[in-house]
């Protein structure tokens, strides 16, 4: 299959003219990027991505690809927007974002500036839109040809348009240039191609004269064979001047066809690269210039087989002409207009959100048309409010904070009424309830004693709302746990201290912070349990005070006073006992030590006086009764 | 002849006279005598003296003691072979208490509270006094 097909337009080439036009082509479509970014690219341009590349949904949906068709669109993951089956991949999205914003803040002077440039790119289209022998037009085609060049020029060497233009109108002019000089060559050369077919054609024409019979001829013999070896001469003479002349013809087409097709090639290229910058209003300029210098019609670059096609990833049904560029350029601002006006209109009835959307729509494909040039400042700062505060929400929503998000979300509302909420205010309102359910149970947890399942919740907690309001009384939280660790140290120093008294008075609050803790438990326990013991002494000793009995005193507070020595009721108790009952106490202690010592008559005599003192003694009844029992059994068994 | 015959007879009551002796001893030292002879051998028991008793009783083992007090508390006591054995207590001079074991045999009156006993003793080897008879005061 051929792979570079002639096209509906008629040029036709040589196989191998065809072969080197493909190189040259390619080899200037993969240089394009790095060109576009040194050069040719306006500033703010986006770089090209291949150029082009069609939309990759539709590939397999060709119903939405029909459907999109004329719909420009942003797909944010490739950052390509898509026209009309053409796509742009326009690149960092964060950086046209800013750009975009930075054009919603734009003053109206500055704009001002700009709007002069395009009015001045408008203008050439003008000039260049009638027909040659337009009565509309006061110059002919030429003349007004050489005004929209002169026009071009003013755009180059001003610098005040240069840095809206960003060289496009040089480059258009160069390359229009380039392309003067190759047509001026090929009709060049065409005239020495034409003064050789005419040669060609004389020598056809007497070479045609030869066709005489030898036995026309009159004389001799001799002189007839004289006469057509001479004849014979000047035909192979003639033959050969044929040969020269059809050499010499296909020298200079050779010579003249490839030199007017590569730069009519890197034209149209030039324009799809102007396309993928989004330049529309200079691929229209560019466009018509083109169709005033080239009167042959285009260079057919697209065909399914074609291997710049391949490389370039272009849409295969997208014919690369600069008909087709300048129809592709003048759609994208058709709808560019569209969306502006769809802008203007949201903008009236209050719908900032549609109104921000649709704008940034047309940014995206239009940044460089005059259309969003003449916006007015107090409209663009409205939607810039929108903009900010639904990029700060949806930042609050990234980060999780849930608060800011919500103020947010409010204050986007009351600006843009017909932003739809529902969405991210159930999302807020859930990841707040989850994280206060779960904040909830920590605390359950943790007054259960539970400080694993308590710190697990507070984690998750954290985990969905990170800026809880709950967590400013973090301290709170954390106090609780702080709280525990300072009971248990508190409770451990008084266990030291055998200071049963302050742990009795917040034994509530140890019996909460060590519910984890069996063997702090089981200590607090006992604390308590041996400071009722120590009460109840201290009550007895009271009541047997006050009946006249120091030795049942006494009694009743040494066994707690030697368990709890360090109890200073108790110690101060004892000490007003042994004093008043120090006979008794010197009797009963003598008594205990004889038993000790296996004296048990004399224990036995000690006990007994003890108990004629304190007849109610227990104790000393039972020591009496046991050393009794053994004094007897040991007696009655000798 | 007759001479002969006076020779004999007064050997024979050499004989009787150091017999008679012989078992008038014995029965004097027998306790069947004493029993017979109640107040016989009560000199043998020293008087009894608590204070240094009670500092050491296991070296008093062995000795005799006339203990006299009042019956404080009857503290316990057991079935024996001959009948009931007492621990009792006494209240002796001092304001002391001496517990006293009183075999059955050795009580020949009903033992009460607070009654004034005279207590004849021996002290066994750990130091308990054991009464050998116990008598009203």
């Amino acid at each position: 299959m051929n792979p570079f097909p002639v096209s509906a337009s008629g040029s036709v080439f040589l196989p191998c003219v065809r072969l080197l036009c493909v190189g040259l082509i390619l080899a200037f479509s993969r240089a394009l990027p790095a060109q576009q970014a040194n050069s040719a690219a306006p500033p703010g341009t986006a770089k090209i991505d291949s150029s082009v590349s069609p939309p990759p949904s539709s590939e397999s949906k060709p119903e939405a690809k029909k459907e999109n068709e004329n719909l420009s669109a942003l797909n944010p993951s490739t950052g390509a927007v898509t026209f009309n089956g053409f796509s742009w991949n326009i690149g960092d999205l964060p950086a046209l974002d800013l750009r975009y914003e930075r054009f919603l803040m734009e003053n109206q002077s500055m704009m001002k500036d700009e709007e002069a440039y395009y009015k001045m790119l408008n203008q050439i289209g003008n000039l260049l839109t009638g027909r040659p022998f337009d009565s509309t037009q006061q110059l002919p085609l030429q003349g007004r040809y050489q005004q929209s060049f002169e026009i071009l020029r003013q755009i180059r060497l001003n610098p005040q348009w240069t840095r809206f233009d960003g060289g496009c109108s040089g480059q258009i002019m160069d390359q229009l240039e380039s392309l003067q000089v190759k047509v001026r060559e090929s009709q060049d050369l065409k005239g020495i191609s034409a003064k050789l077919e005419e040669n060609r054609r004389n020598v056809e024409t007497q070479l045609r004269m030869f066709r005489l019979d030898p036995n026309t001829q009159t004389g001799s013999a001799e002189s007839r064979a004289k006469f057509l070896a001479a004849e014979e001469t000047r035909h192979a003479q003639l033959e050969k001047e044929k040969e020269r002349i059809l050499s010499e013809k296909t020298k200079y087409e050779a010579e003249s066809m490839p030199g007017l097709a590569i730069a009519k090639a890197q034209f149209q290229v030039y324009l799809f690269t102007l396309i993928a910058g989004r330049r529309f209003q200079h691929v229209v300029v560019a466009a018509k210039l083109y169709q005033s210098v080239i009167s042959d019609g285009d260079l057919g670059l697209s065909q399914k087989n074609n291997p710049l096609v391949k490389e370039s990833k272009i849409d295969p049904d997208m014919p690369l002409t600069t008909t087709s560029a300048a129809q592709i350029a003048s759609e994208a601002q058709e709808e560019v207009r569209r969306c502006v006006d769809a802008y203007k209109n949201s903008v009236a009835a209050g719908m900032l959100d549609a109104a921000d959307r649709t704008l940034h729509q047309a940014f995206l494909l239009g940044e460089y048309m005059p259309e969003l040039r003449g916006l007015p400042l107090a409209s663009r700062g409205q939607i810039l409010s929108v903009r900010q505060n639904r990029k700060q929400m949806v930042s609050a929503l990234n980060v999780r904070d849930y608060a800011r998000a919500e103020e947010k979300l409010n204050a986007l509302e009351k600006l843009a009424p017909d932003f739809d909420p529902s969405a991210t205010r159930m999302l807020i309102r859930k990841a707040k309830m989850e994280s206060d359910a779960y904040l909830a149970k920590a605390k359950n947890a943790l007054f259960d004693g539970d400080h694993a399942a308590g710190e697990s919740a507070i984690k998750e907690a954290a985990s969905i709302w990170p800026t809880n309001p709950a967590f400013d009384d973090k301290d709170k939280i954390a106090g609780e746990f702080d709280e525990q660790m300072k009971l248990k140290r508190k409770l451990d120093e008084l266990l030291v201290r055998s200071d049963f008294r302050a742990i009795a008075e917040r034994g509530e609050k140890f019996a909460a912070a060590v519910h984890d803790d069996p063997d702090r438990t089981k200590k607090l326990r006992e604390a308590i349990k041996g400071l009722n013991e120590m009460e109840r002494a201290l009550a007895k000793f009271e009541e047997m005070g006050k009946n006249g009995n120091p030795y049942a005193a006494w009694e009743a507070i040494d066994e707690v006073a030697a368990r709890y020595p360090k109890d200073e009721k108790v110690a101060l108790a004892y000490q007003e006992a042994t004093v008043k009952a120090s006979d008794y106490i010197g009797g009963v202690r003598q008594a205990r030590e004889c038993e000790k010592q296996g004296d048990q008559v004399a224990a036995l005599s000690g006990y007994l006086w003890a108990l004629s003192k304190n007849p109610a003694s227990e104790k000393i009844k039972l020591s009496v009764k046991t050393l009794s029992a053994q004094l007897l059994k040991t007696a009655t068994a000798n | 002849m007759r001479a002969r015959r006076n020779k004999k007879s007064g050997t024979w009551i050499v004989a009787a006279v150091v017999g008679a002796a012989v078992l008038l001893a014995a029965l004097l030292f027998s306790g069947a005598v004493g029993s017979l002879l109640p107040h016989q051998g009560r000199d043998k028991f020293g008087a009894f003296s608590p204070d240094g008793f009670l500092d050491n009783p296991r070296s008093y083992a062995g000795n005799k003691y006339r203990v006299v007090g009042t019956l404080d508390n009857i503290l316990d006591s057991g079935n024996t072979s001959d009948g009931i054995t007492r621990l009792i207590s006494l209240a002796v001079e001092g304001g002391k208490f001496i517990p006293v074991l009183v075999p059955a045999k050795s009580a020949s009156f009903a033992l009460q509270r607070g009654q004034g006993v005279v207590a004849y003793c021996s002290i066994n080897p750990v130091g308990l006094p054991v009464a050998e008879s116990i008598e009203k005061k």
